[in-house]
């Protein structure tokens, strides 16, 4: 069963001389319930811009999004978005139990809320770090807090942009592991977006592959490797390496695709 | 080994003009007798506080300037909240901020005496109007630095307007609005001793007027010293309260520098 649908979407902003830019071009895809999907694209292609509207955060310009079958014109509560920058979603004024309770205290109290938040800190390895302000953190650990607290909502989606691009390389293959292991256990709905073709790879069911701007559709490749996977392992596989001179020579234009 | 030095030099210089204070005057340098010497001034600061009507006079005027201060404050953060997040209010109201905003305030007293009549309502009304302006720039300043980020995160997680504004806008504008605050802080203390040395019958203004042609040089200095030390220590404490309210964006700068 699809559970994110977009149809045909299409994004353009208004331009001051001469007609819209449009950003984004007729591009469809769906996402079926419990897979994992990277979105693969060169530099300023408008990864973002997809997945900002696959979350209802930026309107579509043309064509429709759909979540369980409800066509999305506001943020809806199945899926949650993980932003890129974590200091900026984190809110530096508050401790990092209160940054996790942020997601669900307007819903359950702020009491409740911080109960929930003890218990997904410990599910990302942040168990005695909720007296800690984010600031005191490295940024592999804010980026956890700002996972747990996406995990918190319990959302049946996560929308994910670029979340392990501002980290160490070695604490992206500690976070990749971590997301990995989150979207088994939960049995979540993941739609990825990032330049890292190795992370796509390890990481994803599938991957769709834009074109430069206006983006579009280039491709949607079936990763095909075996699960449970290793962020590190998996890296050796044969298909591995194959996949990823594919997709690379794809990406930089060595050849037409 | 040597001693720490204990006193800045700042220090140093301060306790050398109230020296040199004490001397010119005891010698009548100034010859004249509007300059009395420090130690009288203070024997008045100590006569006029033990008989308990400084710290009346001080009082009524701390307490008119702080119920200006928080009302002009918090109309400065609403109004700065309102056109922040509703542009046409903005665009509608924002000219007459910027025709009001130039008059100096001492000139709104005599206007708002006829309708407001001597005591605290005009005063309060002034310092009010004063606090207003630094405010509500600081505030607007704050809320267009808010992270488009930071707000797209209360909405993903289904986070309502009004909550976003109370629990991600105004903490993350804070700092700003502390700023506007500690600006109108120390205008509201000038604005309400001004106020009382032009109309009415209240606080340290008024008595340094009555003092004035009383010609009770020593009682005039006093009084002075007085405000100054007001206005020092509230200054002090407002940034003690600052450092409290905002750690985080104190630990936020030094990470930023180091």
């Amino acid at each position: 069963m699809d559970f994110l649908e977009l149809d045909a979407v299409t994004k353009e902003y208004p331009n001051r001389s001469g007609p819209p830019a449009r950003v984004m071009d007729q591009v469809s895809l769906s996402v079926r319930q419990g897979e994992f999907m990277a979105v693969l694209g060169p530099s300023g292609c408008g990864k973002s811009t997809l997945l900002q509207m696959a979350a209802g955060l930026l309107p579509v310009s043309d064509g429709t999004v759909r979540i369980a079958g409800r066509r999305i014109i506001a943020p809806p509560p199945e899926a949650v978005y993980v932003f890129q920058q974590y200091t900026r979603s984190l809110l530096p004024w508050r401790n990092v139990r209160d940054n996790v309770g942020f997601a669900i205290e307007h819903r359950l109290g702020r009491r409740r809320a911080r109960e929930v938040a003890e218990a997904q800190l410990d599910q990302v390895g942040l168990e005695g770090f909720g007296d800690h302000f984010p600031w005191q953190l490295s940024g592999g650990m804010q980026q956890r807090v700002a996972i747990a607290r996406a995990l918190a909502a319990e959302p049946a989606m996560l929308l994910m942009d670029e979340p392990f691009s501002a980290v160490d390389a070695l604490t992206r293959l500690d976070l990749q592991a971590l997301i990995l292991e989150i979207w088994a256990r939960r049995r979540l709905t993941v739609l990825l977006v990032t330049h890292d073709v190795d992370e796509a790879i390890t990481l994803a069911d599938r991957i769709a592959v834009l074109t430069r701007r206006p983006a579009r559709m280039a491709e949607m490749v079936e990763v095909g490797l075996p699960r449970p996977r290793d962020a590190v392992a998996t890296r050796e596989a044969p298909q591995f390496l194959a996949l990823r001179r594919r997709l690379l020579d794809r990406l930089l234009l060595r050849h037409d695709g | 080994m040597r001693r720490p030095v204990r006193f800045s030099s700042g220090v140093v210089l301060v306790a050398g003009l109230l020296a040199l204070w004490e001397v010119s005057a005891r010698l009548d340098w100034m010859q004249t007798p509007n300059w009395p010497p420090l130690s009288q001034v203070l024997a008045a600061l100590a006569r006029d506080i033990l008989s308990g009507e400084l710290p009346e006079l001080a009082g009524g005027t701390l307490l008119r300037m702080a119920a200006g201060l928080a009302a002009g404050g918090t109309a400065g953060v609403m109004v700065g909240l309102l056109f922040a997040t509703l542009p046409l209010t903005a665009r509608l109201f924002g000219p007459t901020v910027e025709l009001i905003r130039p008059i100096p305030i001492p000139a709104v007293v005599p206007p708002l005496v006829l309708f407001l009549g001597l005591d605290d309502a005009m005063k309060v009304t002034v310092v009010a109007l004063t606090a207003f302006f630094p405010v509500l720039t600081n505030t607007m300043q704050g809320i267009a630095a808010v992270e488009a980020e930071t707000l797209a995160m209360g909405r993903t997680f289904g986070i309502g307007p009004l909550r976003r504004a109370l629990r991600i806008t105004l903490p993350a504008a804070l700092p700003y609005i502390l700023a506007g605050l500690r600006v109108s802080l120390a205008l509201a203390l000038v604005v309400a001793v001004v106020a009382e040395m032009i109309a009415g019958e209240q606080g340290l203004g008024h008595y340094l007027v009555m003092m004035q042609f009383a010609g009770r040089a020593p009682e005039i200095y006093a009084a002075v010293v007085a405000l100054a030390l007001l206005g020092y220590a509230l200054n002090r404490g407002f940034l003690a309260l600052e450092r409290r309210a905002i750690h985080w964006w104190f630990a936020l700068g030094r990470q930023a520098e180091g």
